[in-house]
């Protein structure tokens, strides 16, 4: 459960607008809009936010750095004992014998490539 | 609306990793490429879904054949999403030999095994770890991405193809690329239905486009619903990704009954103890498969079983820390809001996911019309495979033709043609009826109850009819005031083509068969439908006809065979 508030924080003074919509255009459930009487980007739907942060990817990508997801999880995962399982550094075992384990590359030397 | 004009070698509409893989292979030939994507090419499927990672990273190795001829019969056969015997042997057989190659080659691009990656990014954006990389890639050996252009329609002469027209969506430019090729990999059209697992910007365009201009279209009826989508009442529409935790699940209806057992065939060592991963549980040979459980919930919900339209995944029992280890997808449940799936069971309800069908294509990608040619979900099959391998033949093939042709020079009068169509959007008056995202919205909702996971012939009439209705309103009255709304526009308006063509293909095919499935006819028929329902524009009118599916090296049974827990039904009732 998500621990922290989710808020989008958008500097309108640095915002670009209709010139950029990067945000807007990036969002893959339409979290965000053009607002045609404030003239601005706004906040519609958050409920809906998967918090993928394209959003925030794509506004710093051309350097105008107006757009931050507060709340969201950044955190880092580690391989899961299943990766290491198919990569058979782990400790799981598969469970069907005789597969060939791992990366796509082995399975290109077992199949003769 | 200004008129801009661009020329290159070859244009590759879709900047998605079929697209992307396409333009790199153009490139090695030495040869201009412009790729166009409506957006900001972030919101293709292949960036946001996680089947890309899931697929590289060897997931599916509990049921991967250790040689190509088992590479070749389990893509004949189905694999996870299961059209047992309805696909192109010879498109398979391709596919299998080549997919492996070119997973190891997008290293080459800078994609790094999920592996040996860091982290995993975030929820809801698990393919931007293939398709970032690739994307930048792309732009360093010169290849043209141009963000924000919306391709419209395509220029022809003499029934070949000499370029594109579109918009740009923030300066609302009329444009027109005049090309040698031209590459489809749009994607597929998910976001033609109200549940879905796509982004927004799926919405079938390469598909109705391709139709229009009288292209062969083939297995319109075949859309995957991915059955592992929550739908849990003001909680976003997350997908729980393929993963161990996720085959631990407990599924059950509102009785609290485990359905499962109803619609697949178990294994001889079925344990059937709440808990156990699905392998050992159900002892079924292939490890997930989404088709039959989408089906299994659609039905479980059709009948009654349901609750508040979905049934119960119980995760609460799997350990945290086996979710904590899982990738990123399942961070979704951690940022569900207000929900603590450690505490309660989540409503999980299928969604539309991706079209297996579209244009017709050869081994070598392309269409029956000249100088087109395509790749990628829009075309043939829908996942990172099949993406990658047609997506590098239709870019070697539209290279193959543009080498050593001179430009043509488009029909001034077709593109005024095209011009006009947009301008006249722009320039209708405001109305109720005629507000694009309403208009989507209904074929959205309409496509949900009427073409849904599960269909019969008298849903798909109502719904054909129901569509033809809303689509005689939307032509007269759809307007736009900005370029933003013009692409919703001409989204919806593509959306009515492809969800016309699915249906009455849907229609046509009396029987199930994976995806595919039909309450009246309620099993696979191989005596009757080992075939493909094409679909072309013939003087205006949808035309429909069969014709046989490809065979090859994998032997196809006959006869009639039932469909677990439909055929039960029907026998019931």
């Amino acid at each position: 459960m998500l621990k922290q508030k989710l808020e989008i924080v958008i500097d309108h003074k640095k915002c670009l607008g209709k010139l950029c919509l990067n945000c807007i255009d990036s969002c893959p459930v339409e979290v965000l809009d053009w607002d045609r009487e404030q003239k601005n980007v706004v906040v519609v739907n958050l409920q809906e936010c998967l918090i993928c942060l394209a959003c925030e990817e794509a506004c710093h990508e051309d350097g105008n750095k107006c757009f931050k997801v507060e709340g969201a999880i950044r955190k880092e995962f580690k391989p899961s004992p299943i990766q290491d399982m198919w990569a058979g550094t782990g400790t799981v075992k598969p469970p069907v014998e005789g597969l060939p384990a791992g990366r796509s590359d082995s399975r290109t030397e077992k199949l003769g490539f | 609306m200004a008129i801009t004009t661009l020329t290159t070698d070859v244009l590759v509409i879709g900047a998605g990793i079929a697209g992307l893989r396409a333009a790199i292979q153009v490139k090695r030939y030495d040869l201009d490429v412009i790729i166009a994507d409506k957006s900001t090419a972030r919101t293709n499927l292949s960036s946001v879904a996680g089947g890309t990672q899931g697929i590289v990273m060897n997931y599916w190795s509990l049921s991967m054949p250790t040689s190509l001829k088992g590479l070749v019969e389990r893509g004949v056969k189905g694999g996870a999403w299961e059209i047992m015997y309805g696909k192109d042997q010879r498109l398979e057989e391709v596919n299998a030999i080549e997919q492996i190659p070119y997973q190891d080659e997008l290293a080459e691009f800078g994609v790094l095994n999920p592996r040996d990656q860091k982290s995993y990014g975030p929820p809801g954006r698990m393919g931007w770890a293939t398709t970032g990389p690739m994307w930048h890639h792309v732009q360093d050996i010169g290849c043209k991405l141009i963000k924000f252009f919306n391709i419209t329609d395509l220029l022809t002469v003499d029934g070949q193809v000499v370029g594109a027209v579109g918009f740009d969506v923030r300066k609302g430019d009329f444009m027109v690329v005049i090309a040698k090729a031209v590459v489809i990999a749009t994607g597929g059209a998910g976001e033609c239905w109200a549940r879905n697992n796509t982004p927004v910007r799926s919405t079938g365009d390469g598909h109705a486009i391709a139709y229009r201009n009288g292209v062969e279209m083939n297995m319109m009826e075949y859309e995957s619903f991915d059955a592992w989508l929550i739908s849990e009442k003001g909680q976003p529409q997350y997908w729980i990704p393929p993963s161990y935790a996720r085959t631990m699940v407990n599924l059950t209806n509102a009785k609290g009954e485990d359905f499962l057992p109803n619609y697949v065939t178990l294994g001889p060592d079925a344990t059937l103890k709440p808990g156990d991963p699905f392998h050992i549980k159900y002892g079924t040979p292939v490890i997930d498969n989404v088709a039959t459980i989408a089906r299994a919930m659609a039905n479980e919900v059709h009948e009654g079983r349901g609750d508040e339209g979905g049934v119960f995944c119980d995760f609460t029992h799997v350990p945290e820390e086996v979710w904590m280890s899982e990738p990123k997808g399942i961070a979704g449940l951690h940022a569900m809001r207000n929900f603590d799936w450690k505490k309660k069971p989540i409503h999980m309800y299928p969604g539309a996911l991706g079209s297996w069908g579209g244009i017709k294509i050869t081994e070598e990608c392309d269409t029956n019309l000249q100088g087109l040619f395509a790749g990628g979900e829009v075309s043939y099959g829908e996942d990172l495979k099949y993406s990658l391998v047609f997506g590098v033949r239709a870019g070697r093939s539209a290279a193959e033709w543009a080498m050593n042709r001179p430009l043509i020079k488009p029909d001034t009068i077709q593109i005024k043609e095209k011009k006009d169509y947009l301008d006249r959007i722009m320039s209708k008056p405001k109305s109720a009826d005629g507000n694009p995202r309403g208009i989507r919205e209904a074929i959205q909702k309409l496509s949900m109850e009427k073409f849904g996971v599960l269909k019969n012939e008298q849903w798909l009439t109502e719904g054909l009819m129901e569509l033809a209705d809303l689509r005689k309103i939307a032509n007269e009255k759809f307007y736009a005031t900005d370029p933003r709304e013009l692409r919703l526009a001409c989204e919806a308006d593509f959306m009515f083509d492809c969800q016309e063509m699915h249906a009455k293909a849907a229609l046509l095919r009396t029987e199930t068969r994976g995806v595919h499935n039909r309450l009246d006819y309620p099993y696979t028929d191989n005596d009757l439908w080992i075939k493909d329902i094409r679909i072309e524009k013939v003087d205006g009118n949808m035309t429909l006809r069969t014709a046989n599916t490809r065979t090859g090296p994998v032997k196809v049974p006959g006869g009639k065979i039932p469909i677990r827990g439909l055929s039960t039904a029907k026998q019931d009732s």
